[in-house]
């Protein structure tokens, strides 16, 4: 049996245990979240040798300093573990906004008490006071101080049903550092791009949109965003007015269920992407929001000859979904 | 005397290789199922792992990951059929790169050379 320390307290673990598992089961309070290796909010800090994969995703200057995700290591023997200082890792903001705009989706707007540098299409860790943490994408242009979510509440969810039906406003928050490859680099200036949402899967499209209209470095870009009925799609007037202004730019609204309705398409988004002309050589894919369906239309749109490295991808995956 | 993998081009070879390669394998139906439920990034990086070994080229492969990887696969099922597929796969990926025969036999001979780890029998 393997038995590791932390904070200068020796556990013992299970057979295979992770760090965090073992933590969490002996009621340490550890922050985390997905579980796989994708949000980050599980950092520990170690001197000991880690597995290579603990270590995946992150910046050189903290593997360096021994960061590692707690949730992807195994336990090993006399491994040595501390929990790293929050204040340099998190940062504090103030709910400025809480908008309904749907029966199920609302969006919030954050102010950051300091600079938060993020690009157009990340996400972040949302840490309430008690430590529930989810990771949730910003759907603001880079740059901008105050950040937007788009935030569906999901049967039973914990932290997604408190943002939408609790009142807010004023109430502060910790943010994790930004993560994720789903933005746009200088490599891809010049291409066209199509992105496509699924549900809340708008919301990082919607900040990689507002910065590729700012910097006018793309070629033409659709938006396809889905959601099960016409009353689920949300942020529909704003975008079809954007639609009107540009003529590089074009929306369409998908939904799957319900009466035919004027400005909308009625359809399957899988079939409807996978039957769609576009230039398969140059242009770059975004999908994001429900993972089995963002599996799907990667899957398909990588086969119909879009190259793998043009194609972004972010999974909106839950840890008990997985 | 260039190596192998420099006379297959290199690392950018293994770039133009994997995603012709990575679509045959999604298309054929002999050997697909074990591949469409994974996670197409991770794949995109193990298939290019493995090109790289199969073109002779610097890697990290030993017998021992090698067989670890397939694993879940073994346990899939996956058996010498299948693996001749994927060497007939890595041969059309080549000739459709226009790669000349002498120089398809010498990757598939590496290929084959793990064919006993892969399937767990070494
Ligand atoms: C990189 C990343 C970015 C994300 N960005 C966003 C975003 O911008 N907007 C957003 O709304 N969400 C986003 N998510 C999902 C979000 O992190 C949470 O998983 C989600 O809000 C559910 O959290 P919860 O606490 O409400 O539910 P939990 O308490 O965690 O889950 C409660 C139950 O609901 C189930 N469940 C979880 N998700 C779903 C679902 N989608 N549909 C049906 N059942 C579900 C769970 O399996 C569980 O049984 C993102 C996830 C990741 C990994
Ligand atoms: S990365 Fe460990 S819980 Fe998400």
């Amino acid at each position: 049996m393997d038995t590791f320390y932390f904070e200068g307290t020796q556990f013992t673990a299970l057979k295979d245990e992770t760090v965090l598992d073992c933590l969490l089961r002996k009621g340490v309070k550890v922050t985390n979240s997905c579980k796989s290796g994708i949000c980050h909010s599980c950092i520990l800090k170690s001197t000991s040798s880690l597995d290579d994969i603990s270590q995946k995703g992150l910046n050189s200057s903290k593997k360096e300093a021994g960061f590692f995700l707690s949730c992807q290591q195994k336990v090993a023997p006399d491994l040595e573990v501390f929990m790293p200082d929050s204040s340099t890792l998190l940062a504090e903001g103030e709910i400025t906004s809480q908008e309904r705009v749907t029966e199920s989706v609302v969006v919030l707007k954050i102010q950051t008490l300091k600079k938060f540098p993020f690009k157009a299409g990340q996400f972040t860790n949302i840490i309430r006071e008690d430590g529930v943490c989810r990771s949730y994408s910003i759907a603001s242009q880079t740059g901008d101080q105050e950040l937007e979510f788009h935030i569906r509440k999901v049967p039973n969810g914990v932290l997604s049903n408190w943002l939408y039906d609790e009142e807010l406003i004023g109430k502060k928050i910790q943010l994790s550092e930004p993560l994720g490859e789903c933005c746009l680099n200088d490599e891809m200036d010049g291409q066209d791009l199509l992105l496509i949402g699924v549900g809340t899967g708008l919301a990082p499209l919607y900040g990689v949109l507002k910065d590729s209209i700012s910097s006018g470095k793309m070629g033409a870009i659709k938006l396809f965003h889905g959601g099960l009925t016409v009353d689920s799609l949300y942020m529909v007037e704003n975008l079809k007015a954007i639609d009107h202004k540009f003529d590089f730019f074009s929306y369409h609204p998908v939904f799957l269920k319900g009466e035919d309705k004027e400005g909308f398409l009625k359809g399957n988004l899988v079939d409807l992407i996978k039957n769609l002309n576009f230039d398969k050589k140059n242009t770059i894919v975004m999908i994001c929001g429900d993972p089995l369906i963002v599996k799907n239309i990667k899957q398909s749109v990588f086969l119909s000859g879009v190259p793998s490295k043009s194609i972004l991808s972010d999974p909106f995956v839950s840890h008990s979904s997985n | 005397m260039s190596s192998l993998f420099e006379k297959l081009g290199g690392e950018k070879s293994v770039d133009a290789a994997v995603d012709i390669f990575y679509r045959k394998v999604l298309q054929d139906e002999r050997i697909n199922d074990f591949f469409t439920d994974v996670d197409m990034d991770e794949q995109i990086q193990k298939q290019k792992a493995f090109l790289t070994f199969a073109f002779g080229g610097p890697n990290n492969y030993s017998g021992l990951n090698m067989k670890e990887a397939h694993v879940r696969l073994v346990a899939k099922g996956m058996n010498d059929s299948h693996v001749d597929v994927v060497v007939e796969l890595l041969g059309g990926t080549l000739k459709e790169l226009g790669v000349g025969d002498d120089l398809i036999g010498e990757v598939a001979a590496i290929a084959e050379s793990v064919r006993d780890q892969v399937l767990g029998r070494a």
